[in-house]
């Protein structure tokens, strides 16, 4: 077993993790097998609600997330949310996927609150102000934050939240058991006080330590197979070591100019600040570009950024710059079954596209995206009844779907709308700030339109297409006018067969003036 | 106003010099247009340091753009401008609010004593305590700044946060800016910038790229940064803006108010002479009773 599974196995179970008993992996949760394929099952995001939609889940504890607006279909999701037992949603503020039972939100799929048996429970939650913590960027880079202000009323910080219903649960197996009670029992909790875990304890727990010595580990190259390391996830060994919380290191220095920051926050893997980054000098270790040296080979040292192998071996032992996989060196193909659409690189239309794939219009999309079928709304248009093609996207004036209840924010986008260039609304007859409605083979949303030279009509094989663009903002419930403009209403339930991302950046629609 | 006060430059209305000794470096605030991403945070950040509300319930009017133009209770706003030039398509993003001019139209323009300020550093301040809500400022200022507010009668513009600058801090805005396209410093340092900026643009292409700080207002201490300076327009700012209307005013024109005044006194003078004193009647007693009092302006309407 490898150490970094060791280690987080031992920072799971603590004693209980033993190399006798295979360090308890056998208590660790694990993806279903699926009897009929003799395969693990998928329980990615769209799968968790089609599983749900079919009536194979129980409860959801839902954070930081409001998956009746940011899944695609909103539709699926909310029948999805009216299957569940139990829902417990914590939360800043009420958000459409704790009150999916509300009237109008149960409208959109033809139910009324009676007909749901869902009990939901809304938590108030802490927000990123009002908890210390640490954020992690999209470089890689994990800052550590101070709590501003106290959290209001009962709200509390989601470790508090985590903790208190895990104790209560654990509480319950231990007075009644069941059927498989050592998960829970055994998950070693080593904080001063297990119901109100810091973030300073979980922060350092997730690093890891020595547990012969009790020190905090410097390094993932130091994570032992034998278990007497444990470590919570290796990707950040070294953000909190025996020198202290390295993710609060605040220094603006950057000797060599290139905005690596080295003692700001910490970078995982290693605090290496650019990836691959062997890739910016030759095979003799020389910078391509000498006024810029990322990383290079002094005669004794890889001298830059932290390298990704060695900083004592010289470039003739030809430490490649990919060291994720075995050659070394940059791949242009896939090896056979790293990708299940094959070993290229390769266009495809969008499952729903108004014109076909110019390159190979026998298979215009790719044929083993995923599809659902599992309810009602598991649709897909045709352009002869939706010829529009529209996208969603974000604006800089808002976050996501919590941002809608910051009166200054609503102010700026105070109202769901829609983007078109000018051509299609002549064709329609829509006037700028007109109310219109955008309908896909999923279901309708109704929004402003705002009329925009920054659309332009496509001209595509031996057709104009329109593209129209929605901004995710709204739904249900927020300050402003929040009247059902969820853009993932019209969104489709497709998936990229590698990465299940879904398809919500292309599909179609119609619009009509409302 | 200040939270401590501001060496004086100018005052409205008012003929004494101010008694300013100090060497006060004058201030800019430099807007680099190339790099606004218009996510609106200096309007948050305006109105939330002034303590200004926000209507949710604002109409939407086909925009990315807040409002339509500025108000009372809204005194910066990025304006969206859809434009083609030279067969290209640019959405000019431009943030717009008080230019804070060298030599102010709306000073000029205004007759109550002590409400309107120039300060040595630059920044032009209403006073509203002494504004008397007669909105000559709006008339003389060339940039259409400034906006009546009908809850409380007085006038309200962008102040380049005067409190805030008075104390070391930078404005507002400026603080909130993602992208430094905002920048506040000393004219030097600002202007210095602008044109590294402007040489910057050119050589990416933008060969008309310009620093905008009109000089027929005498310079302003709001500078822009164009990356079609030639063509000013495009970003919701006048070409030539100037107080030359104001001069003919209140310069040029001023003798025909002095006509008017003492040729009046001059009239009140002659009728004396010619007919004596007016002969008044007995008073009569006036009725007991309350003294009516014209209604408080109510502040803070929240729109």
């Amino acid at each position: 077993m490898p150490k970094f599974v060791v280690s987080q196995l031992k920072a799971f179970y603590g004693d209980a993790a033993t190399k006798e008993n295979e360090f308890a992996y056998h208590l660790h949760p694990k993806l279903p097998e699926d009897p009929a394929t003799g395969r693990l099952e998928n329980w990615s995001w769209a799968f968790i609600f089609d599983h749900m939609a079919q009536g194979r889940v129980d409860g959801l504890i839902s954070f930081g997330m409001n998956p009746v607006n940011n899944g695609p279909h909103t539709r699926k999701v909310v029948y999805a949310l009216s299957q569940l037992k139990w829902l417990v949603v914590a939360e800043n503020f009420m958000t459409e996927t704790a009150y999916f039972w509300r009237p109008d939100i149960l409208a959109t799929i033809g139910k009324k609150p009676a007909d749901v048996k869902t009990e939901v429970f809304l938590l108030p939650a802490a927000n990123f102000a009002e908890k210390s913590g640490s954020f992690t960027n999209s470089a890689r880079w994990a800052q550590w934050k101070w709590k501003a202000i106290d959290p209001p009323g009962e709200a509390k910080a989601d470790q508090e939240i985590v903790g208190r219903i895990f104790m209560k649960v654990r509480e319950l197996y231990q007075k009644e058991g069941g059927r498989f009670p050592d998960p829970v029992l055994k998950l070693d909790r080593p904080y001063a006080n297990p119901y109100i875990p810091t973030e300073e304890e979980i922060a350092r727990e997730i690093n890891g330590k020595d547990l012969t010595t009790g020190k905090q580990l410097p390094l993932f190259t130091a994570l032992k197979d034998d278990g007497t390391t444990s470590c919570g996830n290796w990707l950040y060994c070294g953000s909190w070591t025996e020198e202290g919380n390295l993710m609060a290191r605040r220094s603006l220095d950057d000797p060599t100019g290139l905005g690596f920051f080295h003692n700001w926050a910490f970078n995982w893997p290693a605090n290496r600040r650019i990836l691959y980054n062997r890739a910016s000098a030759d095979a003799q270790g020389r910078p391509w570009d000498p006024s810029r040296p990322g990383i290079f080979w002094d005669g004794k040292r890889w001298v830059g950024d932290v390298p990704d192998y060695p900083a004592t071996a010289p470039p003739e032992q030809g430490w490649g710059a990919f060291i994720m996989v075995p050659e070394g060196v940059a791949r242009l193909f896939a090896p056979k079954g790293a990708f299940v659409d094959g070993p290229f690189a390769e266009f495809y239309e969008p499952l729903e596209s108004p014109v076909p794939n110019l390159l190979h219009p026998k298979r215009s999309h790719n044929p083993v995206a995923v599809v659902f079928k599992t309810t009602e709304w598991d649709r897909l248009g045709r352009a002869e009844e939706f010829p529009v093609v529209a996208t969603t996207y974000r604006l800089t004036e808002m976050f996501h779907y919590w941002t809608k209840n910051n009166p200054y924010l609503v102010q700026l986008q105070p109202e769901f709308f829609i983007e078109m260039p000018e051509e299609l609304a002549a064709e329609k007859g829509i006037e700028n700030g007109d109310m219109v409605r955008v309908i896909s083979a999923r279901g309708e949303v109704r929004g402003r339109a705002l009329i925009t030279r920054r659309m332009r009509p496509m001209r595509v094989g031996d057709r104009t297409v329109y593209p129209i663009g929605m901004p995710i903002h709204w739904g249900f419930i927020g300050l402003g006018r929040q009247e059902g403009g969820a853009a993932n209403i019209l969104t489709p339930t497709v998936l990229d067969p590698n990465s299940f991302c879904p398809e919500y950046k292309g599909f179609l629609v119609r619009v009509e003036k409302a | 106003m200040a939270f401590e006060p501001l060496a004086v430059k100018a005052v409205s209305a008012s003929v004494t010099p101010p008694p300013g000794i100090k060497n006060v470096p004058e201030v800019i605030k430099l807007i680099d247009v190339s790099s606004c991403i218009g996510c609106k945070a200096c309007e948050v950040a305006c109105q939330e340091w002034n303590d200004l509300p926000a209507n949710v319930n604002r109409p939407f009017f086909g925009s990315y753009q807040t409002l339509p133009d500025l108000d009372w209770n809204f005194w910066q706003l990025i304006k969206f401008n859809e434009v083609q030039r030279d067969g290209r398509f640019i959405w000019t993003l431009t943030k717009y609010q008080c230019m804070h001019c060298g030599d102010p139209g709306c000073l000029r323009a205004c007759p109550a004593p002590g409400a309107i300020v120039q300060y040595a550093n630059g920044i032009v301040d209403f006073v509203q305590e002494n504004c008397i809500g007669c909105g000559f400022c709006i008339t003389g200022c060339p940039f259409d700044v400034p906006r009546l507010s009908p809850s409380t009668g007085k006038v309200y513009k962008c102040t380049l946060c005067s409190d805030r600058v008075s104390a070391g801090l930078e404005p507002a805005c400026v603080k909130a800016c993602p992208t430094k396209c905002l920048s506040f410093g000393t004219k030097d340092q600002m202007l210095a910038q602008a044109n590294y900026r402007v040489e910057q643009l050119k050589a990416i292409g933008y060969d008309k790229a310009a620093v905008y700080n009109p000089p027929g207002v005498g310079g302003t201490h709001a500078v822009y940064v164009l990356p079609y300076g030639d063509s000013p327009e495009i970003y919701g700012l006048p070409r030539n803006p100037s107080v030359s209307f104001v001069d003919v005013w209140k310069g040029g024109l001023r003798w025909l108010g002095n006509l008017v005044v003492f040729g009046g006194i001059l009239g009140a003078v002659l009728h004396y002479l010619r007919f004596g004193p007016r002969r008044v009647p007995e008073e009569e007693p006036v009725p007991a009773g309350p003294t009516p009092r014209p209604t408080e302006p109510v502040p803070g309407d929240n729109g």
